[in-house]
């Protein structure tokens, strides 16, 4: 099962790399096809990891991370159909760098879900922070490379801010669903754990970014708050997770 | 508007400061989420989101009440629904005569249906995406309202009984004051499921203790790593230790461990004697990690157990938290509204602020 669950992933990662090299080269139909095959290699993976953790596969950052192309797919064709933007190219880059993350983590077989997180709340709420997460990294990767993109730059930032407006309430979600879980988990809703903290700050910095969306005199800090977003998510995805000597109620992410 | 908006930009910056100066991973100061700045900045964004709530549904007060307490019967509905659905599910489940009471129960599961397509569909009609921003305000300025209620009136301790059917009919808050709980309170039985996985590790011997964990591969009666070989049958028990071990020879001095299997589900099994309208009422309930007790204000949620000399001692935490049911009703409300107002494609006219 290792070893198809390995197999799974390249195939994916591929397929994601050759939606990207679709997008630039050979234009839009060719990437919705390419990102279309690297969802259906996503469903394989996602079955193949459950199958592995026998329980949802969520518990580790190795199985979030494979989880990531299978949510870009959908929220590429909300994009497409409802706010008439193709960003095939940019979701799949995405997911390719989440898989290559997965790639680079060791493959727990067993997952022994803990009691804690035998709640209807667990999927959700790691469901909703994988999408937002995912979108937020694509409106902060359009920003990032802004300058080299030259006349279609505005463009750019119109798709940014339609990804912030689509992921923002996934975020939401994510955040207030977690404390309503601990409140019957942990018997608190708020416990002010340093992954709650820095979930917290993400999301306000978010909220300061739509904020500045009425006032002119703020439409330079926009690019700025992206990107610092984008920062505040990696330190609470990651950093809170990885470093040592750091004590928190999540610590069964690591 | 623009004044308030930024304001609004200058408190949640302020805020992520704040959070910035706690949570910092390495050298963060958490005291600084129970300073007096953290509350000045709590007023200021509560007084914020009320007075952006009141300017953004400036001609549609009337219709925000009525599109609010409409979402709440939808939510009510949809709670109704999942509820009896899932308490349904438990009863089929059971089989045999409790068929009857899972129809029932799908039965009772269809009335909150109704209730959630009605109110729904009136929410739909009355609510403007504008107005969803409003309910955003609002359902940050309840969250607000209950965490300072639960931050200045809320009561969190331990109550710690053992599974023996000792009855606990007060709690002692930290300061020690004693607080009657209204009920009397009992665990009956514990019971604990466990994965069915019994691992060996190799360990490293350091100071005494084993570090540097190294997993063994079980085949057959033998435990394998590295070329290296050992019989189950090595491992034994001995005074003071939990679990069977083996003392390898050799230098470095290594260990291999046998580690329990992994705890799978806890519950406990309580009694609890209370009173419905001045009539004794007893209360058998299973009290779980996710399903805590609820009794006379008083939620009681299991934390963990010990055990000792065969005895178990079940760990609990018994909260009153008056603001509880405001803060997380502001949860939901932020939630949903800011769903609606993110993705919400109904056509409408924009009032003017």
């Amino acid at each position: 099962m290792s070893c198809l669950v390995y197999t799974l992933t390249i195939l994916c990662l591929l397929a994601c790399l050759g939606t990207v090299a679709a997008a630039c080269r050979a234009g839009v139909a060719a990437a919705r096809r390419a990102h279309l095959a690297a969802w259906g290699l996503a469903v394989l993976l996602f079955v193949a990891d459950w199958v592995l953790a026998q329980a949802p596969p969520f518990g580790n950052m190795r199985y979030v991370l494979a989880f990531f192309p299978l949510v870009m797919y959908p929220a590429a064709v909300y994009l497409r159909r409802c706010r008439g933007l193709s960003v095939d190219g940019w979701l799949a880059a995405a997911s390719a760098l989440a898989l290559i993350g997965a790639l680079s983590m060791p493959l727990q077989a067993a997952w022994r879900q803990m009691p804690a997180l035998q709640s209807p709340w667990f999927a959700p709420h790691v469901i909703s922070y994988v999408v937002s997460y995912g979108l937020m990294t694509v409106a902060a990767l359009m920003v990032l490379i802004r300058p080299l993109r030259g006349e279609i730059a505005s463009q750019d930032e119109r798709t940014a801010d339609a990804l912030v407006k689509l992921a923002f309430p996934f975020m939401t979600f994510g955040l207030w669903s977690g404390a309503l879980w601990a409140d019957a988990a942990w018997g608190a809703y708020w416990s002010w754990d340093i992954k709650e903290v820095w979930a917290l700050l993400t999301w306000c910095i978010y909220l300061i970014y739509l904020h500045t969306e009425r006032l002119a005199a703020f439409a330079a800090w926009r690019r700025p708050l992206l990107i610092i977003g984008f920062v505040a998510v990696l330190v609470t995805f990651f950093v809170v997770n990885l470093l040592p000597d750091i004590q928190s109620l999540h610590s069964y992410a690591q | 508007m623009s004044t308030a908006l930024k304001l609004s930009i200058m408190a949640l910056g302020a805020a992520c400061v704040l959070l910035l100066a706690g949570g910092f991973p390495l050298m963060g100061a958490p005291e600084v989420y129970r300073g007096g700045a953290m509350l000045l900045l709590g007023l200021v964004s509560t007084l914020l989101c009320l007075w952006g709530a009141w300017r953004l549904a400036t001609g549609q007060r009337v219709r925000l009440v009525f599109g609010l307490v409409f979402l709440f019967f939808t939510v009510v509905g949809l709670v109704m629904l999942g509820s009896y659905v899932s308490q349904g599910m438990v009863f089929a489940r059971q089989g045999g005569p409790m068929w009857m009471g899972a129809l029932a129960m799908f039965c009772t599961a269809l009335s909150g249906l109704v209730f959630f397509a009605v109110f729904g569909y009136l929410t739909y009609r009355v609510m403007t995406r504008r107005l969803w921003l409003a309910g955003i305000h609002a359902a940050l300025a309840l969250l607000a309202i209950g965490v300072y209620v639960d931050y200045k009136y809320e009561i969190r301790t331990m109550l710690v009984l053992p599974a023996d059917g000792t009855a606990a009919d007060s709690v002692r808050t930290r300061a020690g004051e004693v607080l009657p709980l209204g009920f009397s309170l009992k665990v009956d039985s514990f019971d604990v499921a466990h994965y069915d996985n019994v691992t060996y590790t190799l360990h490293t011997m350091e100071q005494g203790r084993p570090v540097n964990p190294i997993p063994l591969q079980e085949q057959g009666d033998k435990l394998v790593a590295g070329g290296e070989c050992w019989d189950k049958k090595l491992l034994k028990t001995a005074p003071g230790m939990q679990h069977p071990f083996y003392l390898v020879p050799g230098n470095p001095p290594r260990v291999i461990l046998q580690n329990p299997p992994a705890v799978k589900d806890y519950c406990a099994n309580c009694v609890v004697n209370t009173d419905h309208r001045g009539r004794p009422e007893q209360r058998r309930q299973q009290l779980r990690v996710n399903d805590p007790i609820s009794c006379k204000g008083w939620l009681i949620s299991l934390v963990s157990y010990d055990r000792h000399h065969g005895k178990t001692l079940v760990r609990m935490q018994a909260r009153r938290a008056p603001g509880r049911i405001a803060a997380l009703s502001g949860m939901v409300g932020i939630i949903i509204c800011s769903a609606c107002w993110c993705w919400w494609k109904k056509e409408e006219t924009e009032v003017p602020a």
